[in-house]
């Protein structure tokens, strides 16, 4: 990873354009630059070779300054010396609103699942597809919701929550059906003593 | 010597609607003919279509939309000219857009079908819920329905509403963890919270699975537990009848004495083809129905063709519960609060029904936290405390019949058939947007039950993709396109099966009433062919 992100300054540094850093990202691998500033922000192994091929290839293509803004954040956390994602945003090189850009872009891209925005209204969008069961925002709760399409828990799984939900003051739940009038209506209830 | 026809009857369209009717007509016996103007596509790839698309919001990107048979996907396929873009989502393949919807069967009310005798606004149904109900009935058992028999559907709190002549077919899923805790904590507030009868087997049924809550309803369910048209299609071919596809309805051919006499169809490589038929049944969806007879000048003596045209237009709201709830598991839909479905307020104002979305709120979620600037291991942290407690309403609005809402044939715009392509020019009127401070009013009341957060309610107006009124059934030929039995005023041989004959919106999804009708119609031709 590391001879990447040199790899990258090197050719910067030996006078090569941005058009030239572009033409590399949708020719050539992600950037090591790209790689080491993705894993850093997303704290995420990122393994998936494809979905990243397709980040790089998309975020390069939407925004001719990405891959130049990937090496800025990328050598932006080496010389800050810290070692993770709290303790860079909990530094000074954080108040870097261009740096802070970049990290979210590319937080979108790998949490989300794809890179782009679609538009408020019509259907003409730049978005680009990523990865699906890979896209990060499933996995801080992969133990109480599904992936949608890949179902684990049969049918009426969802009467009862999640292991760990805490017990809910007030009103008890009824997981049956009854008549609207009278479902959770009683006077325990409504008082709460449940 | 007698005059020969290539079928007894011809459904255009194999969506929920057409598929349902060609079924019955095949399996009384009669020849069939179905039309599609779209394909046939396997489940699997439209799975993958929709776990590889990089909207997933956007329900008719796993879908086909191919230059010869457009879609609303197309932006060059709708041009909207009143003051609310109304662009639902429109499907073109074998099973129609049933493909993607959160599968809610009500039936209407009584007084749903009684609008102007019952308050003194919009149109009466031709025909009574009575007359419906045991139609109603065998829509419920085709589609394998699931529902509570106990509650007052009406939102009233009554005893159980409307009645019933047997059970529904199959008991309803598990309530959800998060309607448990709204329900719990919010109706003691007053709020009526109501099952929402939907076509997603609890058992198998049918040769489909239970449900085992994917929470992709919309756009597609993977397994199939829920009810999509194709499984009507399929039915319809084992009952005998013949289904083409790729054969885009383009015209309806007059003969005489007010009969229809053909349709023609056009292929994606051009070819045309003639086919005669006994009776004509267009079950071509809410806005192509009444292109198809305007392109025909077909049906129209009344000029409401394409007029009256409804959608539930709605709004929304999010918020933060102040306790976890974790929305996401089960299906994306379940039910929801009704108490203003129906009442003397209907005088004044739209009906309102406020249903509880559930599908799982990560993308939102997440991409809100990012848009904030949240990064790094606090993303995480926010995600799953924000993904417990999000609750999201959809809410939906009675809307009465105009005749300047309405659907067209474009004037100069072709698709790649050289068919004209749709305009539509829809205003939401004042009896909707007087119901809206009531609706407001019930979201904050909400929020406060549940010691919540407000994120926020959609500004303007939300598209819910119900058509109605586009072809409206009526007794006065001199004011509506169909009569009760959805026979065409002009032509005796000429059926509408689609959600466009009702005059009354209601709050409640169109579809299942559009399948009882459907079969309605199958039993009339079948008494007649």
């Amino acid at each position: 990873m590391l001879a990447g992100i040199g790899g990258v300054a090197f050719l910067a540094g030996s006078g090569f354009s941005v058009d030239a850093l572009l033409a590399q990202a949708q020719a050539a691998k992600p950037s090591g630059a790209f790689l080491h500033a993705s894993r850093f922000v997303t704290s995420a192994p990122l393994t998936d070779d494809v979905a990243v091929m397709r980040a790089w290839t998309q975020l390069s293509t939407l925004d001719r300054e990405f891959p130049r803004a990937a090496e800025r954040l990328s050598a932006a956390i080496t010389s800050s010396g810290v070692q993770d994602m709290a303790a860079f945003l909990a530094a000074s090189v954080s108040k870097d609103e261009a740096l802070l850009a970049t990290a979210r872009t590319i937080t979108a891209a790998f949490y989300l699942g794809f890179t782009g925005r679609p538009p408020s209204e019509g259907h003409k969008d730049t978005t680009g597809f990523v990865t699906f069961t890979g896209a990060l925002m499933w996995r801080p709760t992969i133990d109480a919701t599904v992936i949608p399409t890949y179902a684990r828990g049969g049918t009426n799984f969802w009467v009862n929550p999640p292991a760990g939900t805490p017990v809910p003051r007030g009103p008890r739940s009824i997981p049956e059906w009854q008549g609207s009038a009278h479902s959770s209506n009683s006077a325990a209830d409504r008082a709460g003593k449940v | 010597m007698a005059e020969t026809y290539d079928a007894d009857v011809i459904v255009v369209g194999s969506g929920a609607l057409g598929s349902n009717a060609a079924y019955e007509l095949a399996k009384a016996g009669k020849s069939v003919i179905l039309l599609e103007a779209g394909l046939r596509i396997p489940r699997w790839k439209i799975v993958q279509n929709s776990r590889n698309s990089s909207r997933r919001s956007d329900y008719n990107r796993p879908y086909p939309d191919a230059e010869w048979a457009m879609t609303t996907e197309s932006e060059e396929y709708l041009e909207n000219t009143g003051s609310f873009a109304l662009r639902p989502g429109m499907l073109k393949l074998v099973g129609g857009t049933t493909w993607h919807w959160a599968a809610a069967t009500w039936r209407y009310l009584p007084a749903d079908m009684k609008l102007k005798s019952t308050y003194g606004v919009g149109r009466d149904w031709p025909i009574s819920y009575d007359d419906l109900e045991p139609w109603y009935q065998r829509a419920e058992e085709a589609l394998g329905v699931v529902g509570s028999d106990e509650q007052d559907q009406s939102g009233q709190g009554g005893p159980a509403f409307p009645p019933r002549s047997k059970p529904y077919p199959l008991p309803p899923e598990g309530k959800t963890y998060m309607f448990q805790r709204l329900e719990a904590r919010l109706s003691p507030l007053g709020f009526n919270f109501i099952h929402e009868p939907n076509a997603r087997v609890t058992k198998p049924y049918d040769g489909r699975p239970a449900c085992a809550g994917n929470n992709n309803c919309m756009p597609v369910c993977p397994i199939g537990a829920m009810y999509s048209g194709g499984f009507h299609a399929d039915h319809a071919e084992a009952a005998g009848a013949k289904l083409l596809t790729d054969a885009t309805a383009y015209k309806l051919e007059k003969g005489a004495n007010g009969k229809i006499v053909a349709v023609h169809y056009r292929t994606s490589k051009g070819e045309d083809v003639r086919l005669t038929a006994r009776y004509f049944v267009v079950a071509a969806h809410g806005l192509e129905t009444p292109k198809l007879l305007l392109m025909s000048d077909v049906a129209n003596s009344s000029d409401q063709v394409g007029r009256n045209l409804m959608d539930h237009t709605g709004i929304g709201m999010h918020f933060l519960a102040d306790e976890e709830v974790w929305g996401g598991r089960g299906a994306v839909q379940q039910g929801g609060i009704f108490n203003r479905r129906d009442g003397e307020h209907r005088r004044e104002y739209a009906a309102i029904k406020h249903a509880i979305a559930n599908p799982v709120p990560n993308p939102e979620v997440a991409k809100r936290l990012i848009d904030q600037g949240v990064l790094g291991p606090e993303l995480d942290r926010r995600i799953r405390d924000e993904a417990s407690r999000w609750v999201e309403f959809s809410t939906v609005f009675e809307m009465l019949p105009h005749p300047t809402n309405r659907v067209q044939p474009h004037p100069t715009k072709r698709d790649a058939l050289g068919i004209p392509t749709l305009t539509v020019h829809y205003d939401v009127d004042d009896y909707v947007a007087a119901a809206r401070p009531h609706a407001e009013a019930d979201f904050h009341t909400f929020v406060k039950g549940m010691n919540g957060q407000l994120i926020d309610i959609s500004e303007g107006w939300q598209n819910r993709d119900h058509l109605m009124g586009s072809v409206i059934m009526g007794a006065d030929p001199k004011d509506s396109v169909v009569d009760g039995d959805c026979r065409t005023h002009d032509h005796d041989n000429l059926f509408l099966a689609t959600t466009g004959v009702i005059p009354a919106s209601g709050v409640i999804n169109p579809t299942l009433t559009g399948v009882a009708l459907s079969i309605r119609i199958a039993d009339t031709i079948a008494k007649e062919v």
